[in-house]
C-alpha cells in the first residue's frame, strides 16, 4: 500500500526577494524525502475560522540543497500568493505536503541517457527548471543544456544573477 | 498535529454568501471562471477523416465508429461541475456528446461481468484508467461540444472523455477509445504519483490519499 504524503509544518528560515513581485521562501521541514527536480508541494493555509485554501508550488531548490525552497509570484487579486509574498515572515510556520509528481521531473543520473537538455519557461515557470539547473550544477554534469526563458520585462527576470553566473562558468550551458 | 494549525495573519477570500455554490466546490479546491489548459505534451493534430473511436479488449466483439458514424449517434447536452487536481473547479460547464451507455449498448457486459475496468487511450499516447461502473448509468460521455461550440483542440477536441465526478485528469483529452479489461491497470498520471481512482470529494489527489 502506498503511503500517504502527509501534511507537515515547515518553518520559514529565509525569504529572498527575487523580483518586485516574486519571492523565494526557504523552508526548514521536519520530515522530508529528497525530491526530484521538477516536483512540487501543496501548500495549505488555514484561517482562524477554519477556512482553508490550497495551492501547488514548484520546488526551486535542488535535491542537494540543505533546505527546500519554493518561488512564488504574487498574483493580483490572488488569495494565497499575496499571503505568501506579503504576510508570511521568517520564523512563521507554513503547512505543506510533498514532494509530489512523477512526470515533469529531471534526474541528472537516472534521466540522463546522454541526450541534451532543453528547458523552456515563461515568467514564474522558471521555478521547477531552476531546480533542474541547480541539480545539474550540484552534480557538475557537463550535459549540453539550453535554457530559453521569457519575461515580460528585464526587472521581472527571476534568478537573473544566478542564471548569468551559471552560464558564465559552464561552456555546456 | 496539523489539525489545529492556523496560518498567522491569513484571512482568505471573502466567504461566498451563496452557500449552495460553495457546497459544490470540493475540499481544497477553489472556483475559477476561466478555463485553464494543462497538458503533459503537445496538442495533437487530428484528421477527422482518419479519426475513429473504438472499444476493444477482453470482450467478445470489438466496436468501432468513424467520425460520421459517431455524429449520427444520439447526443445529450449535460451541465456539470468539473474539478482539476491542480485545485481549480469550474461550475456549470455545458457539454454535448454521446453517453457512454449508448456506446456500450453493443457490448454484452452481462455475460462478461468479470470485465470491470477500462483504460481510455488517446492521440498523443495519454492513458487513464477507471472502473467500468464509473462510466455507466449516465455518469460519463464522449463530448464534442463545449458551451455550444465544437470542442477546441487545447481542451481535447475533436472529442474528450467527460467523467465529471472524478478529478478532471480522468476526462481524457483527444480520446480515441476504451480498452475493457478484467484487471485494473494504472494509466499515465496514475503511474506518476496520482491517485488510482481520484474522487474529488474524498480529496484523492495522490497515491495513498
Amino acid at each position: 500500500m502506498t503511503q500517504q504524503i502527509k501534511w507537515q509544518l515547515g518553518t520559514v528560515v529565509e525569504i529572498r526577494q527575487e523580483t518586485p513581485t516574486v519571492k523565494s521562501l526557504v523552508l526548514d521541514l521536519p520530515d522530508w524525502t529528497a525530491h526530484q527536480a521538477g516536483q512540487h508541494v501543496d501548500v495549505r493555509l488555514t484561517a482562524e475560522d477554519g477556512y482553508q485554501a490550497q495551492r501547488s508550488y514548484s520546488i526551486s531548490s535542488a535535491p542537494e540543497d540543505s533546505n527546500v525552497s519554493i518561488t512564488v509570484e504574487s498574483v493580483e487579486n490572488g488569495e494565497v500568493s499575496p499571503y505568501l509574498t506579503g504576510v508570511l515572515s521568517v520564523g512563521d510556520q507554513l503547512e505543506l505536503r510533498g514532494p509530489i509528481g512523477g512526470y515533469f521531473v529531471w534526474n541528472a543520473t537516472s534521466s540522463n541517457d546522454g541526450s541534451p537538455l532543453l528547458l523552456v519557461a515563461g515568467g514564474s515557470g522558471i521555478a521547477p527548471l531552476m531546480a533542474m539547473l541547480r541539480h545539474r550544477a550540484a552534480l557538475q554534469t557537463m550535459l549540453p543544456t539550453k535554457v530559453l526563458y521569457s519575461s515580460r520585462s528585464f526587472e521581472e527576470i527571476i534568478f537573473r544573477d544566478e542564471l548569468d553566473r551559471l552560464a558564465a562558468v559552464d561552456p555546456s550551458l | 498535529m496539523a489539525e489545529k494549525f492556523i496560518s498567522r495573519g491569513f484571512v482568505g477570500r471573502a466567504r461566498e454568501v451563496a452557500s449552495d455554490r460553495k457546497d459544490r466546490v470540493p475540499p481544497g479546491q477553489y472556483e475559477t471562471t476561466e478555463f485553464p489548459v494543462l497538458s503533459a505534451g503537445p496538442t495533437p493534430n487530428v484528421s477527422l477523416e482518419r479519426w475513429d473511436f473504438s472499444i476493444y479488449g477482453e470482450i467478445a466483439e470489438d466496436l468501432k465508429w468513424t467520425w460520421s458514424d459517431f455524429q449520427k449517434l444520439p447526443s445529450e447536452t449535460v451541465r456539470a461541475d468539473i474539478h482539476c487536481v491542480t485545485k481549480w473547479s469550474k461550475l456549470d460547464t455545458v457539454w454535448t456528446g454521446v453517453s457512454i451507455d449508448t456506446l456500450l449498448q453493443g457490448v454484452d457486459l452481462d455475460s462478461q461481468s468479470d470485465v470491470s475496468y477500462l483504460v481510455a487511450f488517446c492521440d498523443g499516447g495519454y492513458t487513464t484508467n477507471m472502473p467500468l461502473v464509473d462510466v455507466r448509468g449516465g455518469k460519463a460521455w464522449i463530448v464534442y461540444e463545449y458551451d455550444g461550440r465544437p470542442l477546441a483542440p487545447e481542451h481535447g477536441g475533436p472529442v474528450r472523455l467527460l467523467v465529471p465526478h472524478l478529478y478532471f485528469w480522468k476526462s481524457a483529452k483527444w480520446v480515441r477509445g476504451f480498452k475493457l479489461v478484467k484487471d485494473d491497470r494504472a494509466g499515465f498520471w496514475e503511474t506518476a504519483g496520482y491517485h488510482n481512482y481520484g474522487d474529488p470529494w474524498k480529496e484523492q489527489r495522490y497515491a495513498g490519499d
